[in-house]
Order: C-alpha cells, then structure tokens, then sequence
C-alpha cells in the first residue's frame, strides 16, 4: 500500500500560544518499503505516526493511502480503513490486561468479524514462539513476551500497512534484537509496507529508508540501499522538506 | 506532616473517586444519624410520655379487686401506690335532685369484656382502654366510669375547668365525695354542666368541674368515651359493681427505677388469674407499633446504606490504590520511609472521613428535623431536643467507614516495592490485604449492629447479605459458563460485548456482585416499604369498616339486616357469637397450670383462663375476605380466597366483640342443661393454634357457659385481625351454636354525615351497642401519612448512595475501559460497533446484576417481613421485572454515560492514557 504524505501539519493550542508539534511534512512510503523515522524526544515521531494511523487528525496537509485521503473520511471509516489495512505494534505493548495472550491476539480478528479467529491467532502466536504462554494474562508475560504477542496480533489480520512506535523502547537490548528480528521476518512474509518510530539504531538500520524529524520538520529522507530488508524495496528519493 | 497530608487530599479531589468515597459516606452518615437523632427522640417522648399514660410506672390489672398484700408489698418497698377502678355504665342527667333508683337495669353495669385478647404484636391492657371509646348514639350515654383514690395520679396530671369551653388548669385533687367530674363529651352528650345532677346506677352526683385532660387515656390520641370521674368511696354507693359485674381494677405504683423493678419482680410470680403487670412498654400500643415499624425500617434502610457505603468506599479506594502505586512507589524513591507515607495517607484518609462524618452528620440533623415536622401533629408527644450523641456517633461512624476500607488498601499500597520507578510491571503483593479486609470487615459490622439496635435485623441483613455475596458469586459463574457458546451464535458487536463479559470473569463477578448489591438494597427498601405501606393503607384504609353493633339478639338478626339493607348498608354480615372457655385439646384437659416459663406460654395461660368468642358461619357463606386457610379444608368446602395483605392496629384486635351473653334471664341455663353439641369442622386461627398447641384433626372441648361444645379441628386460618372487620379465634360449622345462648354482631362503613342511621338503629333496637371507630381510624390515617412520609425521605439517602454503588462499579473500570475503547478504535472498529458491543455488555451484566438482586431482594424481603417486621409478605413476581429492568437501565445507563466520553476523543488520547 502506498502512502503519501502532503504538507502535514500539527499543532495544538496551549492557553493563549500555539504549539506546533509538527510543521509541512512531505513523503511518500511505496508499498513494500520499510521506513524509519527517527528523530530526539519531542521531534514530532509519535504524533506523525498517529496522524498515518488516522488516530489523530492534522492541523493541515493530508495523509493519502493508495490515493485515498484520511481526511476525507469521518472517524467509523478511517476506522474501517485501519482494520482492513493496518497492524500495530506499540512501545508499551497496549495489551489488554484482562485478556488472556491468545485472546489479546484474537482480538483484531473478531473486531473484523473473522469466524475463525481463535485459530488464526493460535497460528500466530505459535509463529512467534508463544503457543505454550497463550492462556496466560499480560501481567504473566515478560516485555519481551508481551510484545511478540503485540506482534502476533499485529500481524494476524494480514495487514498491508505495519505501523510501529518504539517497539524495542521497553526491552533491553537482547530482548529488543530478538523482537527486531522478528518483526522483520513476518513483515518480509507478509510484503507489508513497514513504518516505525525509534530511537534505536539498530533498530533504524534494518530499514530500507531512514527519516529523520527534528522539531516537527524533515531533516534528513535516507535511503540505506546496501541494507535492504524488505523483499521489494523500491528505494527512490522523495520530496524532502 | 498534617499539612502536607491536606494539600495532597486537596490535590486527590480533582480525581473523581475522592468525590465518590467522601458522597457515599456523607450520606450513608447522614442516613444513619438521622434514623438515630429520630429514634432517640421519639423514644425519649414515648417514654416520658408512657409514665404519664400510665400513671403511674407500674400497674396491677385485675378483674377482681387485688389480693391487700400486693398494695402493702409495695408500700414496704417505699412506692407510693393507689387504686382505680373502672367499668362501662350507663349515664343518665337527672338535674332535679333526689336519689333514683336504677331503671330496668339499665343502669346495671355493662359487663367489659375480660381481659384483652392476646395480640402478638402488642402488649396487654388495650382492650380496657379501648372498651372505654364505647358509647351508644342515644342521650343517655354508656360511659366509662372511673373511681380514684386521693393521690392519683401517681405520674402525669389531671387538668380541669370549672365551666364547659373555658381554661383549665392541673390539679392534683381528685373529685371529693358526692361530686363528679365529666369530660366535655359527657357533659356536651348530656347537656349538663357543673352544678347539675347525674345519675349513675344507685348515686345521685352533682358535676363539679369538667374533667379536660386525663393522661391515662392517652388524652390527645384515642380519648373516644365520655368519662365521668368519681371518688371511690362512693363506689359503693353507686350499687354498679357487683358479684359478676365486669370491672377492671389496677393497683398503681411507682417510685424510684430500682423499687419498681424489685416490686415487679417479686409480683410476678405471685399473679393469681385474671392479674397481670403493665409497665410502660405496654401504653400506647398502637402509637408503639407503628412508631416501632417505622424505626425497624428506617433502621434497615440506614444499614443497608451503611453497606452500601461500604461498597462504594472499597471500590473507588480500590481504583485510588491502584492509581497511586506510581505515586508511592516515586515518594519511596525520594526517601520516604513506610511508617511516614503511611501516616500521610492514613491521615488524608482520616481528614476525608472527618470531613464525610460532619457533612453527613449535618444532612442527618436536617433531615431528622424534616423527618419531625413531616410527622408535626400526629404524635403530639413535644419531642424533646435531640442529643449530642448521634452528631458524634456520626463523626466516628464517618471516620470508621473510611478507615474501615481504606485500611487493606493502604497496608496494600505500602509494600509497593520503590523498584516499581524502573520496572512498571511491579505491583503490590496481594496477600496480607486479606487479613486487613477481615479488620475492615469486621468494622463495619460492628457499625452494622450498632446501626441494627437489635442483634436480629443485624445478623438478617449482615448474615443475608454475606451469604447472599457468596452464592452470587457462584451464580455468576455458572451464569457466564454458557456466554461463549452464546456469543458464537450472535452478530460481531454483541459477541465481542458478551466474550468482553466472560474473558473477565473475575472481575465480572466482582463488579456484579457490586452492581446487585446497589440493586439489592434499592429493591429491598422498596419490597419492604411497599409491604409496609400496604399494611399501613389497609390498617386505616377509607372505606373500612368504622361502626361496630354488638349485642343483636338472635330474634333481632332480620330486622337489623332489614333496616341496614334499608338505610344502604348493604354488605354488613352478621355473625352469630357464643362466648366459650376451652377445657380441653385432643382428650387431654388443659389449665393454665400447663404453660408456664416462656412469653408464648404466658399468652397460652391468659388464653386458657379466659373465655373467648366462638362464632359459626351460615351454612353457604363464603370464608370472609380478610381469612386465608393455610392447612385443611374449610367445612363449608367454598373456594379458598387469594392472600392478601393485612394490617392491623393492634387494638383494632381488641375490638372484636366481646359481647355479654345473656344473662338474668330465667329459664336459660335449664332450657340449655342437657344439650350437648358434637360438630367436626372447627376451623382455628394459626396464632391460635400455635400458641395453644391445637393441630389439624385435634378434637376440641368447649364449656359453653356451662354446656359442653365438642368438634375436630378441619381447618387453620390466617385472619387479618387489623382489617377493622368482625373475626374469630374459632369458628364452627353452621348451626353449631344454635343450641348455646348467642348474640350476633356486624360491621360496616357509614359516612360521617349519616349518624342518623345509627340513632335511628339504637332506638329501634335500645338493647345494641354501637361502637365508633371513625375518629381512631382518622387519627391514625393522618399518622400513617406523616410516618410514610419520614420514611419516604430516609429512602431517598439510601436510593443514593445506591445510585452512587453503581456509579463507582462502573468507574472502577474506567480507565481500563478507555485503552480498551481505544484500542477497539485503533484496530478498526466504528463507533457503532463499539458502542453496540458495549450495550450488548451492559445490558447483559445489568441483567445479571438486577436477576441476582431480585432473587436475593425476594428472599430476603420475605424474611425480613416475617422475621423482623411481622407482616405478611405476598410474593410479588413483579419484583423481577423491576431487577431485571432496573438493572438493564441502570447499568446501561450509567456505563454508557461513564464511556461516552471516550468516544469523543481521538483514539490516541485513550491510548496514552496512564
């Protein structure tokens, strides 16, 4: 799925100032791609992401998905769009507490209205290794456990787009590689486009493309030709700032 | 500290469950120190006044006049002590002087029936009372004739005026010899005034003042009967009393607590037959059950807000421990010890329950003073000033509420280990909490009893309620077992609503439990209240029957029913009536000397000594409205009626007849020697039955005046004795009394405006007896009405803090329900969706809640109406269809309005939400 980015902007009123967050963002992600976006705390990472996701809305600019703009649905049909289209993997995993690792995993699928959800998130979370954890509660799980089952549930509704914040923020260091690792392996057998906000090198270095935000704006747009991960890179330059 | 300690108290308020923990123990306070500034009140009044009523602090009441020796053992205690006596006669005005003569006897003494028919909800010594507000629409009238000894009263006071309608004043004399004082109904009903002459049987007495309060009649209650006041020396003179004639005499004593209760305790066991003690539990009966029943309520609904209280405090502190674990865990970090993070909270805590106890305590004063001026005349008792008692148990109560609860959440929160700033998955160990909830339990349930008064309702509602968490939680359970294999089968939303049900199980079950506890109490309230009000309604219910005619000769019975059908007065039955002692029960002889110790058995004895009133039904009559067979069959083999409820003032009860049988007149006793009556088909009253051992197939003997009675037992009753219709312990199949002297006597309703009836009933047949009981039923209608009232406004607080009991259930997953929202959002689901899933919850845990709370509300309204408040309880089916629909919309309601918000914002707010 392509994604286009035109002069996206946000910004959010505090008392009598106006703070924008982020400022005429402009790229575009081919379908296929894995992109970075990289950038210090406070550089707007998060909230573009967000503004991808349709979780938020700009201020100005829009989000297009194969042609589509975001803006141009209320919120039920961006909604809609993220459940056929999106996966999401988090830094603090969102699991819901109260649910069990499988049925956490099930959950996208019944919100899609999938019969056999229970056997497809079983699948899933054999794939990440954690077949034997799936009756267990999040609070059972380590980090490290508690975000392959985020990855699971990422991955189990086939998505086209794979959104991800941070993922390794809340793993150490080993715990993170494994995670990378295998984010990239299930996003290489999926042929999803892959964006990821992280502060993590190692991290970034597995993407075909490397953005980086500072203060809300684009300052660098880099493509890592010698380290793609993805199997169909399309490594062209875009409209930078 | 204690600074420190406000400021983040004041920080805590803008977080809402603060808000909730300081509501819902302001007024589960405010309802309990208003319940206890009312009950101490009126209990105060009740008690003064009672001495008063009864003037004295403990009276011997006897059919004969008492053995000298009680009269001197109290002297040697150093009571004072005087004599009354009392009987119904005949007045006459006779303004010319001279003695007369009784004319045809009709200055013989009424006989007053015997000592009062046994009630189980009231004390003795009513009928006497009652029997006085008898009086004959004729000018002459049937007065209640009273001989006094110098120094009575020996509490309260008499008042008179020397003139008809002028100020009166107290007096502690009593009429000298040869002079009288009436009461302004004598005086008016005769048309005399002090000065003229009465007559009362044999004595010519002139009037010396009018009598204008008299304590012991309760003078601003009941006061019905004329009354004529004379000096016991000239008893005598008078010819009234006589072998036979029936006079009650009381032997008034009183004086220091101590000496009285030694008296009481040595007179007891020396009571001969036809003699028991009246203290002043036993004044005002009438005005003390309701007042009683209403404080049994009142109490209920404040302990039932009490752990309601209890329910909303735990789960908004549960909610506020589970917030502040970053907050402690930070504090540690900066150094804080345990011991001091403790005392802060602990003190924040203690403030807030300070702060709840004063606030409520301030609600509970207002509302009591609501609560008395609702009640304003009807009591007339001069409440004194409330004490400073409840306003402090209020502060304490308060106090302990929140300590109570916050105590395990707190011991809790201390052991969050300070490691939990650098690993969030780190919480506080659960155990040990269990431990402190047994302490916090334990509070409350000594808050519980204290509240309850009485180790009964107490241990009814705790226990019940206890239980009742227990076998919900098992419920539940089961319950939600079937849900997945439910959901399977239903559209996306409300399998997605259903499964979020079962995958917390758990929690579920808690917030159920929580949600049909809230819902219990409401219905509880409103069972109770209803079967209250429906005995209140049907104790003084317009339409009711308000004349009594006793004394119909058998050879009168058509001519009445002729003139009654002729005046409109269509549904008065008339009820044949012999008056019987019960000799034996299934062969064996029974005396009062078989039942001695317990209370039941002293009422077995009063029964067995005294004769009471047996009645037969016409052959093809119908069991009257206000029966319910409940074991056997009625003889007359006719449908049985459906059970209703009943109620009662318990002197109601005392008005069924008591009629003389014939007596003086020659040739009964030998037309009726030698007839001996055999008839099956007795059918007796269930109290009865109990209280005498009498069971369905006993054969019981009857000594008639003389002629034996003999039939088996074929049915039990239950009577609505307060339905103000005629009833009877015992009745026979037709034509049973026929061969026995009998008497016939009916009730019925006649409007205010048509006492022509009567007069012109009283001339045709001069021998009946009307009685009146228009003014008592009016009296305690107004009183019914204030009394509802009272607690109407006491089941406000409680309808609260129920209210409040939802609300925190659904809080107190709040934010939870937030990321969850959020995350449904992110993941694809529509607004509608979400929202569909969510109605297709709550309406299935509102449903669950409001089954659970119906099935528990029945149970324990039965209970409690039997147990506790002794009234009768209809099951009523409607009462699950008000728990399942007031849960549905409650829950529904309520959880909607708390996750609304959550839809207006963008889903990554819910998100980050902490």
């Amino acid at each position: 799925m392509r994604i286009d980015i035109e002069n996206l902007g946000k910004s959010v009123q505090l008392g009598e100032e106006t703070l924008a967050i982020l400022a005429d963002v402009s790229f575009s992600v081919n379908s296929g791609e894995t992109v970075a976006i990289v950038g210090s705390s406070g550089s707007g990472k998060s909230t573009l992401l967000g503004l991808i996701a349709g979780l938020d809305t700009p201020s100005a600019g829009r989000v297009r998905l194969d042609g589509v703009a975001l803006s141009d649905l209320d919120e039920d049909g961006r909604a809609a769009l993220r459940g056929r289209n999106m996966g999401f993997v988090f830094q603090s995993f969102q699991l819901l507490p109260g649910l069990t690792a499988l049925e956490n995993v099930m959950l996208p699928l019944e919100l899609a209205g999938r019969k056999d959800a229970a056997a497809v998130a079983g699948e899933h979370l054999n794939r990440v290794g954690l077949s034997a954890r799936a009756k267990h509660r999040p609070n059972q799980l380590s980090g490290g456990e508690q975000q392959r089952v985020a990855l699971a549930r990422a991955f189990a509704v086939s998505p086209r787009i794979l959104l991800a914040d941070e993922p390794t923020g809340n793993l150490d260091a080993h715990t993170g590689a494994q995670v990378i690792e295998l984010m990239f392996e299930l996003n290489r057998a999926q042929g999803a486009s892959l964006i990821v906000v992280t502060h993590d090198t190692a991290l970034a270095g597995h993407c075909g493309r490397q953005l980086r935000l500072d203060g809300g704006r684009v300052v660098a747009n880099r493509v890592v030709a010698n380290r793609v991960v993805a199997n169909r890179v399309v490594a062209n330059s875009v409209t930078q700032q | 500290m204690i600074s420190l300690a406000l400021r983040l108290l004041l920080r805590e308020w803008r977080a809402g469950e603060m808000r909730v923990v300081l509501l819902a123990v302001a007024l589960a306070v405010a309802s309990l120190t208003a319940v206890r500034y009312f009950a101490d009140r009126v209990e105060q009044a009740l008690g003064r006044e009672a001495n008063t009523l009864l003037a004295a602090d403990l009276a011997l009441v006897s059919d004969h006049p008492p053995d000298s020796a009680f009269a001197q053992a109290a002297e040697a205690r150093g009571l004072r002590s005087s004599q009354t006596t009392t009987f119904l006669s005949m007045v006459l005005a006779n303004g010319h002087g001279g003695d007369a003569a009784p004319e045809n006897g009709r200055n013989a003494a009424v006989p007053v029936p015997s000592p009062p028919t046994p009630l189980p909800l009231a004390g003795e010594g009513r009928f006497e009372r009652r029997s006085r507000d008898v009086h004959v629409i004729e000018r002459n009238l049937l007065t209640g004739i009273k001989a006094v000894a110098p120094g009575y009263p020996l509490r309260g006071e008499l008042r008179i005026a020397p003139q008809l309608f002028v100020a009166d004043a107290p007096t502690r004399a009593v009429p000298p010899p040869g002079q009288v004082w009436v009461d302004t109904r004598l005086a008016s009903g005769l048309g005399v005034k002090p000065g003229d002459f009465i007559e009362a049987g044999a004595a010519r007495l002139a009037v010396a003042a009018i009598l204008t309060f008299e304590g012991e009649r309760g003078g601003n209650f009941m006061a019905l009967a004329p009354r004529l006041m004379l000096n016991v020396d000239d008893l005598a003179r008078t010819g009234l009393v006589q072998e036979g004639s029936r006079v009650v005499y009381r032997l008034l004593v009183a004086g220091e607590a101590g000496q009285v209760a030694d008296f009481q305790t040595w007179a007891k066991p020396r009571l001969a037959r036809g003699e028991q003690l009246e203290d002043v539990r036993d004044a005002r009966p009438e005005l003390r059950q309701i007042l009683d029943r209403a404080q049994r309520y009142l109490g209920l609904a404040a302990l039932l807000t009490v752990l309601l209280a209890a329910a909303a405090t735990q789960m908004a502190l549960r909610r506020y421990v589970q917030r502040h674990f970053d907050q402690f865990a930070l504090l540690r970090c900066f150094g804080a010890s345990q011991r001091r993070l403790l005392g802060l909270y602990l003190l924040q805590l203690g403030g807030l329950g300070l702060l709840a106890g004063a606030l409520g305590s301030g609600l509970g004063w207002l509302a009591q003073a609501g609560m008395v001026h609702l009640l304003g005349d009807a009591i007339r008792l001069g409440l004194p000033p409330p004490s400073v008692l409840p306003p402090l148990l209020g502060l304490a109560a308060g106090v302990l509420l929140v300590l109570a609860f916050s105590l395990p959440a707190l011991l809790r929160l201390a052991r969050v280990p300070a490691l939990r700033v650098l690993r969030r998955d780190l919480g506080a160990p659960p155990a040990g909490a269990l431990l402190a909830q047994g302490v916090g339990l334990g509070l409350v349930a000594g808050l519980l009893f204290w509240q309850a008064g009485e180790v009964k309702l107490g241990l009814i509602v705790g226990g019940g309620v206890l239980a009742l968490m227990l076998a919900a939680a098992l419920a539940i359970q089961l319950l939600l077992w079937p849900l997945p294999w439910l959901a399977r089968r239903l559209p996306t939303s409300a399998r997605l609503g259903l499964l979020n049900l079962y995958r917390r199980r758990w929690e579920t079950t808690l917030q159920a439990m929580a949600l049909s506890l809230g819902l219990l109490a409401l219905l509880l309230l409103t069972l109770v209240r209803g079967d209250l009000f429906d005995s209140w309604r049907n104790q003084a219910a317009p339409g009711a029957p308000n004349r009594f005619v006793i004394n119909i000769q058998p050879d009168q019975v058509n001519a009445v029913r002729t003139y009654l059908t002729g005046q409109g007065i269509a549904d008065a039955t008339l009820y044949p009536m012999a008056r019987a002692r019960l000799t034996r029960i299934g062969g064996r002889v029974v005396s009062a000397d078989d039942y001695a110790g317990s209370d039941q058995n002293a009422r077995a004895k009063r029964l067995i000594e005294r004769e009471f009133n047996l009645s037969s039904q016409a052959a093809g009559v119908p069991l009257p409205p206000d029966n319910l067979i409940t074991a056997g069959r009625w003889s007359n083999g006719h449908e049985l009626p459906s059970p209703r409820d009943v109620n009662i003032p318990s002197y109601a009860r005392s008005l069924s007849p008591n009629p003389s049988p014939p007596s003086g007149e020659g040739g009964f006793e030998r037309r009726y020697r030698d007839v001996q009556v055999n008839a099956d088909g007795f059918s007796v009253e269930e109290g009865l039955a109990k209280t005498l051992g009498i069971h369905l197939g006993d054969e019981l003997a009857f000594d008639a005046g003389g002629l034996p009675l003999t039939g088996r037992v074929t049915s039990l009753r239950r009577v609505e004795w307060d339905s103000f219709r005629v009833n009877f312990f015992v009745v026979t199949p037709p034509g049973a009394l026929d061969a026995l002297p009998q008497s016939f006597i009916t009730s019925f309703y006649l409007p205010k405006d048509r006492g022509a009836v009567l007069a012109g009933l009283v001339s045709a047949f001069p021998n009946v007896t009307v009685i009146d009981v228009e003014q008592v039923m009016g009296e305690l209608r107004g009183l019914l009405d204030r009394v509802s009232a009272a607690v109407q406004l006491i089941f406000l607080f409680s309808l609260a803090v129920g209210v409040l009991v939802l609300l925190a259930a659904l809080f107190a997953r709040r934010d939870e329900r937030a990321r969850e929202i959020g995350l449904w959002r992110t993941l694809g689901a529509s607004r509608r969706r979400v929202m569909l899933a969510l109605v297709t919850e709550f309406t299935a845990l509102g449903l669950l809640a409001g089954g659970l709370a119906a099935a528990a509300a029945s149970g324990v309204a039965w209970v409690l109406a039997e147990r506790v408040f002794e009234l009768p309880h209809a099951p009523d089916p409607a009462i699950w269809l008000a728990g399942l629909g007031c849960g549905w919309l409650l829950v529904s309601g309520t959880g909607l309005l708390v996750s609304l918000n959550f839809f207006r914002e963008p889903p990554i707010s819910s998100l980050r939400r902490d």
